[in-house]
C-alpha cells in the first residue's frame, strides 16, 4: 500500500527537480524596439540588443554575446552619457557600455518584463516594468524608489523636472514625486494608455492618446484636463506619442487617419488619410516628415502642404517609429526579410540589416 | 478562416466571460469547463469506441489470429478489417472525435493565449479580435491577478523565500492522475501500446509540468482545469480505473461494453472460434471472462 505513494512523492520530487532546471523563454510577440543616436542605431529584437553602424548598417556588437531563449528583449534602449540602458523579458534591467556592449551592472529585483523605454533626467533612471512597478534606479543601479500600481506599466515614462510622469494600462496617467516615488495626482482617461505622453514646457501641458479613443491635454502640475479631441468619435485609438511641431499637435490614429491639433485649443488644423492603420509614431524631419503603415508601406509627406513625397514598401510589418541617424532614416521591420532598413531622405534605400546567426 | 472561425469567437467568448465574472482566472476555468462540456459527446463516443477497440484487442479470436498471420501482414490485415466488420468495431472509430475535438482544444488554448496580450502588438492584435458589440475599452486591460498568481507569468509561491512552482506541481500530478486513470488494460506480455502508454505516463507529466512552470500561468491553470475535467469526464462515463491508482481501494471494473454478436461461418469454424476458457476457480471471475468475450452464433 505504501510503495505506490512513496513511487508518486519521487515522481513529484523528480518533476520538480527537472521544472527547475530547464525552463523555456517568455512567450510574448513584440516590435523591435528602435533608438539611434548621431551615429549608430540600437534595435532590441527577440534574443539580442544590436548597435549597428548607421552609416553602412553593419553589426559593431550584440548584447548579450551569446543568445538565450529565457532572455528575450523588446524595449527600445536608454541612450544617456556614458550608457546604454535596456531592459528584458527576463525581468532585468541593464546598463550597458555603449563602447563594448559589455554588461556595467543590472538591477534584478523586478518581477515582470521591462518591455518599455526607459527615461532619465540625467541621474535618476525610470523602468517601468509588467510587474506592475516603476523602478527608479541611482546610477549605480540601486534602488531609489519603486511605485505599485494595480496593472503593468509598458509605456516609456517622461522625466520632468519634479515629477515622473508614468502611463498605464489601467487607463491613468499618473505624477509621482521625482524623489520619493509618491503619487502627486492621477488623471483617467477613456481607455489603457500604451505610449509616453508629448510635452510642452512652455505651457507646461502634457498630450497623451489611449486606446479609449481620444487625446487629451494634461495640465502637469495639477493633472487637471486641458483639453479632449475625440469626444465626437472623430479617432479611433492611439498606439504611439503625439508629436509637437511648434505650435502643432501631430499624431495618427489606428485608423490610419494623421491629424495636426492646435497646441492650446485641441482644434483641428488639417487631417490627412494615410491609408493604412497605423501602431507607430511620426517621424519629423526638416521640412517633412514620415510615416511608417502597420502594412509595410513607409510615406513621406511634405509638412507644408502634406503632399505625397514618396512611398517605400517593405517585406514585413511596421509596428515601430523610424528614427534618424547619420541622416539616415532608419525603419525595423517585424516579420520581415531584413531586421532594419535604412533611407536617404529622399527615400532611396540605403542599406539594409539582418542579423547573423 | 481559422482567425475568424475559431480564434475570434474563442476569443470574444473569453473576454465576455471576464466582463461577467470580473476575474480573468474564473474566466479560464469557466471557458475552459464549458468548451469541455460542448465536446463532451465527441468525447464520450470517442471512450467508447477506444474501449471497444481494446476489448477486441484482448480477444481470443484476435489473439490467435494475431498469431496465426505473423508472418503474412497482408493477410492480417485482411483479417482484422474482417473481424472489425463482423463486430462492427471501427478502427477509426476513436480517431474522428479526436480529430474534431482537436481544432477546439488548439482554439482554445490560443484564444487564452490572445487574451493575455501584454505587449502592445499583443494588445494592438488583440483589440482587431474583439467584435464591435464588445466595448474594448472596458474589457482592456485585462486584470491578470489571480489568487497568488499573475496570469500573464509564470507561477512561483514564495515559501519561506524559496520560489515553489506549485501550479507546475499540481499539472504534474493532475497529468499523472489522468495518464493512469485512463490507461488502457494491458492485452498481454509484449503488449506494445502497454509499454508505450507506461512510458507516455512519465513523459507527459514531466512535459506538461515543464509548459506549466515555463509559460503564462494563465495557461498552466487551464492545463489544469483541462485535466481535472478530463478525469471527471471519464469517470463519468465509468471508464476510469481508481483501483490501478490506488490498489488499496476496491472499485468496480470499468462498465462493461455491449458485447457484439458475431455470426461464424460453418466453414470458418475450425479457424475461428475461440479457444474455450480453462476452468476458473471462482465462478465469479469465470462469469466476468464470460461477460466480456463475444458472444458466438451457430449459422444455420
Amino acid at each position: 500500500m505504501k510503495k505506490p505513494l512513496f513511487k508518486v512523492i519521487l515522481l513529484f520530487l523528480l518533476a520538480a527537480v527537472l521544472l527547475a532546471g530547464c525552463a523555456m523563454g517568455p512567450r510574448a510577440e513584440s516590435a523591435p524596439g528602435l533608438s539611434a543616436d548621431d551615429s549608430a542605431v540600437y534595435v532590441s529584437y527577440q534574443q539580442h540588443l544590436y548597435k549597428v553602424d548607421s552609416k553602412i548598417g553593419t553589426e559593431l556588437w550584440r548584447f548579450p554575446a551569446t543568445g538565450s531563449v529565457q532572455v528575450v528583449l523588446y524595449a527600445p534602449a536608454l541612450l544617456n552619457d556614458g550608457g546604454v540602458f535596456v531592459g528584458d523579458l527576463a525581468n532585468k534591467f541593464h546598463k550597458l557600455d555603449p563602447a563594448s556592449g559589455a554588461e556595467i551592472w543590472n538591477f534584478s529585483e523586478g518581477k515582470g518584463w521591462f518591455q518599455a523605454k526607459a527615461a532619465t533626467d540625467g541621474e535618476l533612471i525610470v523602468a517601468p516594468s509588467s510587474d506592475r512597478s516603476v523602478y527608479a534606479l541611482n546610477a549605480d543601479g540601486s534602488l531609489k524608489w519603486k511605485f505599485s500600481g494595480e496593472f503593468g506599466f509598458i509605456a516609456e515614462p517622461l522625466v520632468l523636472e519634479d515629477a515622473v510622469i508614468v502611463a498605464g494600462l489601467d487607463h491613468y496617467l499618473l505624477a509621482l514625486n521625482k524623489d520619493t516615488g509618491e503619487l502627486l495626482w492621477k488623471t483617467e482617461l477613456k481607455g489603457a494608455l500604451i505610449s509616453a505622453p508629448a510635452y510642452d514646457p512652455a505651457s507646461a501641458s502634457l498630450f497623451v492618446g489611449s486606446l479609449g479613443n481620444e487625446l487629451v491635454s494634461i495640465n502637469s502640475v495639477d493633472g487637471s484636463i486641458n483639453w479632449t479631441f475625440g469626444q465626437n468619435g472623430e479617432i479611433t485609438a492611439i498606439y504611439a506619442t503625439p508629436l509637437i511641431l511648434e505650435d502643432s499637435l501631430l499624431f495618427a490614429d489606428e485608423s490610419g487617419k494623421i491629424f495636426s491639433l492646435k497646441l492650446s485649443t485641441g482644434t483641428v488644423d488639417w487631417t490627412l488619410d494615410a491609408g493604412g492603420e497605423i501602431v507607430a509614431g511620426i517621424l519629423p524631419l526638416e521640412d517633412s516628415f514620415v510615416i511608417a503603415l502597420e502594412k509595410g508601406e513607409l510615406r513621406a509627406y511634405k509638412l507644408s502642404d502634406r503632399s505625397p513625397l514618396w512611398t517605400r514598401t517593405l517585406d514585413g510589418k511596421l509596428y515601430t517609429t523610424p528614427v534618424v541617424s547619420s541622416d539616415k532614416i532608419v525603419v525595423a521591420v517585424t516579420k520581415g526579410q531584413a531586421l532594419l532598413q535604412a533611407y536617404d531622405s529622399a527615400g532611396n534605400p540605403v542599406w539594409s540589416f539582418t542579423p547573423a546567426r | 478562416m481559422w482567425d475568424t472561425l475559431i480564434i475570434q469567437p474563442f476569443t470574444n467568448v473569453l473576454l465576455a466571460i471576464t466582463m461577467v465574472v470580473k476575474n480573468f482566472g474564473v474566466a479560464i476555468i469557466l471557458f475552459t469547463l464549458l468548451i469541455k462540456l460542448i465536446t463532451y459527446p465527441l468525447t464520450a463516443k470517442q471512450l467508447k469506441q477506444t474501449a471497444a477497440m481494446q476489448k477486441l484487442q484482448s480477444d481470443p479470436r484476435y489473439k490467435k489470429m494475431m498469431e496465426k498471420y505473423r508472418d503474412n501482414k497482408e493477410k492480417l490485415a485482411e483479417e482484422q478489417m474482417k473481424l472489425y466488420k463482423e463486430t462492427g468495431v471501427s478502427p477509426f472509430g476513436s480517431c474522428l472525435p479526436t480529430l474534431i475535438q482537436f481544432p477546439i482544444i488548439i482554439g482554445l488554448y490560443q484564444s487564452i493565449i490572445k487574451a493575455m496580450a501584454a505587449t502592445p502588438l499583443e494588445i494592438f492584435r488583440l483589440e482587431r479580435l474583439i467584435y464591435p458589440f464588445l466595448d474594448a475599452n472596458k474589457i482592456l486591460p485585462i486584470q491578470n491577478r489571480f489568487l497568488w498568481m499573475d496570469l500573464g507569468q509564470p507561477e512561483r509561491l514564495p515559501i519561506l523565500g524559496i520560489q515553489i512552482p506549485i501550479l507546475a506541481i499540481i499539472v504534474v500530478a493532475t497529468t499523472w492522475l489522468q495518464s493512469k486513470a485512463m490507461e488502457p488494460p494491458s492485452t498481454g506480455v509484449g503488449d506494445q501500446a502497454a509499454a508505450m502508454t507506461k512510458s507516455m505516463n512519465i513523459y507527459m507529466p514531466v512535459l506538461m509540468g515543464w509548459m506549466a512552470y515555463s509559460l503564462a500561468s494563465g495557461l498552466a491553470l487551464y492545463f489544469l482545469v483541462s485535466n481535472i475535467a478530463t478525469v471527471v469526464q471519464y469517470s463519468a462515463q465509468g471508464r476510469a480505473n481508481w483501483s490501478r491508482l490506488f490498489p488499496w481501494i476496491k472499485t468496480k471494473s470499468p462498465e462493461p461494453i455491449p458485447t457484439p454478436v458475431v455470426v461464424i461461418p460453418d466453414d470458418e469454424e475450425e479457424d475461428e472460434e475461440p479457444e474455450a476458457p480453462k476452468p476458473a476457480s471462482k465462478p465469479s471471475a469465470r462469469a466476468a471472462v464470460k461477460q466480456q468475450r463475444p458472444q458466438y452464433k451457430r449459422k444455420k
